[in-house]
């Protein structure tokens, strides 16, 4: 049953022909250069010398702490060099370059016995195996462990994909749906929730389709094409909500002691020739991924992240790693000026939080920083609707968050200008 | 631009934006106004064109002077200060003199809109100031209508007009009317040059209301005060619709409750303040045709409700998103 929607905008459908062409899986990778990082700030140990093979799967670096993160190798080949750079995601830290020999897909045994394995043991697993929620980015063993205090009743796995063009959980859960299933129950089990529900929100044929695959009571659906859509906040569900990639990598584990060493993402966008998801190795340059969807005009700029809330970056010679599920290539369009608020109230007619962004940003701009409290921009959560609205074309939202920061404040600095 | 959408490059989220424009908000209006223009051309040829291309250029010269004196690049093309012409060349009269209309316009332009910092920043409505200026300014002039039907042939010339007592001045001088109800209807009743076809006006307030760039909430909640207050306080003997037709359908009333109530700059935004803003407008332009010196109050009483717009708009939010409330949830 669809769910009545909270207050938001409508966005034009893109995401086809993502969403209904198969997973693409580049075959010609000759290098993946690995993070060597367990969390925000923490590294890891490296286990292996310089020039020695490693194979898929083979354990790269053991975390520092109990709570970390192990790194395993994505691609069979020769460990060659290590270096320390900078991520758009992960900040600083260091990387580990395996010149790849082959790229077969792993044969799989039989799959091991899952209802016996008990919560504690299914975090063990998540932690062992290196899964990291694509959502958030935050180790998927952190995140169980986390909730289990809250006594959740229900868990979700969150394939709404309310922005633009990203469909990568729909491709994940069209690929394998009774795996993300299973591994979605296990992580139920995890934290001891007695219903699991994954979440969407498709198209009415897309919708059919997935209808026949899994149970409605597992299913929850939303309108499509709108954004934002929060309604798990409304039902008190956000919390426990994780990704459906991480439901499948903890499923993989668990039955094939599989590490999680593959990512699915959209790559899509008016530069790219061949928008598609795909289905790549962790560590692959993202250079590589934007080729083979086309993406190689000079010119066009890369976007991490979807439109809407996406991160321009400087440079796309970065790996990809888990967390990053949609790469938008835009053409260099010339940027449209903005001009002067027209009081029109559309801002306040898309915010999911019903504030007033425009008198916000007017008392900013004003410098009416004493006043600004009362209208609570710190409930903004910066999802852009009111920015993406803006027939001024003023971004508002960046104002709102601005806003936020000074709040309460009453700064005696009369501008650049003052004493001159 | 890909399909509904404008993807930019600007260096942060989001990179995409609706298709609307400011100027798209303009084009409604206009788009709006132009049946009531070409509805008047049959009644009174090619004068009202005259007057409203005339206006249109005064408009975009007095805004691209001012600009020039702010040392600005003009911003012509988003249509608000030809919109502001329309509206003003709509409540004259036909028989208007041309300069009458060019006045109103530079006032509206250059001390109403741009002295307060141009599109978007006006306090008050330039349509109706420039239309309350000429008001005070030449009150023999504005309220001469001819007689309907009557069809300026030369349209640089107007002498010999028979002018006839509109339906507002014999409200307010007491008279019945002799107009029926369907002449009020078809706009065959003397008035300004877009303010008498009422079908014609309904039909550009549906047209609004659909387009969401005109709200219900202000429109009908105006509507109603002034038909209550004129079933309450009747000005013309007869039945009480009698008096209700007579009240909303002469001078601007109409007029002003779909264009002048409805602009987005100098109107609150929140449905709460909107239908407070629409009643208390109701109530101020009954008491101005009440008490008033002059036949049709409307642009003073949209004046004065621009005033308060803003406070209305935050009280009415405060009232409903209770902001101690919602303090003490987040804490």
């Amino acid at each position: 049953m669809r769910i009545q929607k909270n207050r938001g905008t409508y966005l034009p459908y893109k995401k086809e022909p993502m969403a209904s062409l198969p997973l693409l899986r580049p075959d010609h990778i000759r290098q993946v250069i690995l993070p060597i990082f367990s969390e925000y700030g923490v590294q890891c140990r490296l286990l292996l010398e310089k020039d020695s093979p490693v194979s898929q799967g083979q354990l790269l670096a053991e975390p520092l702490d109990e709570k970390g993160t192990p790194v395993y190798s994505s691609v069979s080949g020769i460990l060659t060099d290590t270096y320390e750079a900078e991520h758009p995601l992960l900040g600083k830290t260091t990387y580990a370059i395996i010149e790849c020999m082959t790229m077969d897909e792993p044969e799989l045994d039989a799959p091991l016995d899952t209802e016996d394995l008990t919560a504690e043991e299914l975090v063990a697993i998540a932690r062992e195996y290196g899964i990291i929620d694509e959502i958030d980015g935050l180790p998927l063993a952190n995140k169980l462990e986390g909730m289990v205090d809250l006594y959740p009743t229900c868990i979700v796995a969150d394939a709404i994909e309310d922005q633009l063009y990203s469909c990568s959980a729909w491709a994940t859960l069209r690929e394998d749906y009774t795996q993300v299933l299973k591994g979605l129950r296990l992580a139920a089990r995890a934290i001891h929730a007695a219903e699991y529900k994954i979440a969407v929100a498709l198209t009415r044929v897309h919708e059919t389709e997935l209808k026949k695959e899994i149970p409605p009571e597992h299913l929850q659906t939303f309108e499509p094409d709108f954004y934002p859509h929060k309604e798990l906040d409304d039902l008190g569900l956000a919390p426990f909500s994780i990704g459906v990639q991480a439901c499948r990598a903890l499923y993989r584990a668990a039955s094939y002691k599989e590490p999680q060493t593959e990512g699915i993402l959209t790559i899509a966008g008016p530069a790219a020739s061949l928008p598609i998801n795909m289905r790549v190795p962790f560590g692959t340059s993202l250079r590589v991924a934007l080729e083979v969807c086309g993406v190689s005009d000079p010119s066009s700029e890369v976007l991490l992240g979807d439109s809407m809330t996406g991160l321009l970056l400087d440079s796309i010679d970065i790996p990809i790693v888990p967390g990053m599920t949609c790469i938008v290539g835009t053409d260099a369009v010339k940027t449209h000026a903005s001009s002067p608020c027209l009081n029109c109230g559309r801002c306040a007619k898309v915010c999911h939080k019903h504030l007033l962004p425009y008198e916000i940003a007017r008392r900013f701009e004003n410098n009416q920083y004493s006043g600004i409290d009362a209208f609570h921009p710190s409930a903004c959560d910066g999802c852009n609707a009111c920015s993406y609205i803006c027939p001024a074309k003023r971004n508002v939202s960046e104002l709102v968050l601005e806003a936020s920061t000074v709040a309460g404040v009453i700064l005696f600095d009369w501008g650049p200008h003052h004493d001159e | 631009m890909i399909g509904g959408l404008i993807m930019t490059n600007e260096r942060r989220a989001p990179f995409v934006h609706h298709m609307a424009r400011p100027v798209s908000l303009s084009l409604d209006a206009f788009i709006a106004l132009v049946p009531l223009f070409l509805f008047s051309t049959v009644f009174f040829g090619s004068r009202p064109l005259l007057l409203a291309f005339l206006n249109m250029a005064t408009a975009v010269l007095c805004e691209a002077f001012a600009c020039l004196l702010l040392k600005r690049k003009p911003q012509i093309k988003d249509g608000t200060s030809l919109i502001t012409a329309l509206l003003i060349t709509g409540m004259l009269s036909p028989t208007a003199p041309f300069w009458l209309g060019m006045v109103a316009t530079t006032f509206a332009i250059l001390l109403v809109k741009m002295a307060f910092g141009g599109t978007g920043r006006n306090l008050f409505n330039p349509a109706a100031a420039g239309i309350a200026f000429i008001t005070q300014c030449f009150p023999g002039l504005i309220f001469q209508y001819p007689e309907s039907g009557f069809e300026v042939t030369n349209a640089l010339l107007f002498q010999n007009v028979s002018v006839s007592p509109s339906p507002a001045s014999s409200l307010q001088t007491g008279g019945t009317s002799s107009y029926l109800w369907y002449e009020f209807l078809l706009g065959q009743v003397p008035g300004s040059i877009a303010t008498t076809a009422i079908l014609v006006l309904c039909a550009s307030m549906i047209f609004l209301f659909v387009r969401k760039s005109a709200s219900p909430a202000i429109t009908l909640s105006f509507l109603a005060t002034c038909a209550l207050i004129a079933i309450a306080f009747p000005r013309v003997e007869g039945t009480w619709y009698n008096s209700v037709l007579l009240e909303l359908c002469s001078g601007y009333l109409i007029f002003g409750a779909i264009f002048l109530l409805n602009d987005p700059v100098t109107t609150p935004n929140h449905w709460l303040a909107r239908l407070f803003f629409g009643i208390f407008a109701g109530i101020l332009v009954m008491v101005f045709r009440h008490i008033g010196r002059f036949e049709e109050g409307l642009c003073f009483a949209v004046l004065l409700m621009n005033t308060l717009s803003t406070i209305l708009d935050r009280q009415c939010w405060k009232l409903l998103h209770n902001p101690k409330r919602r303090k003490e949830e987040m804490a």
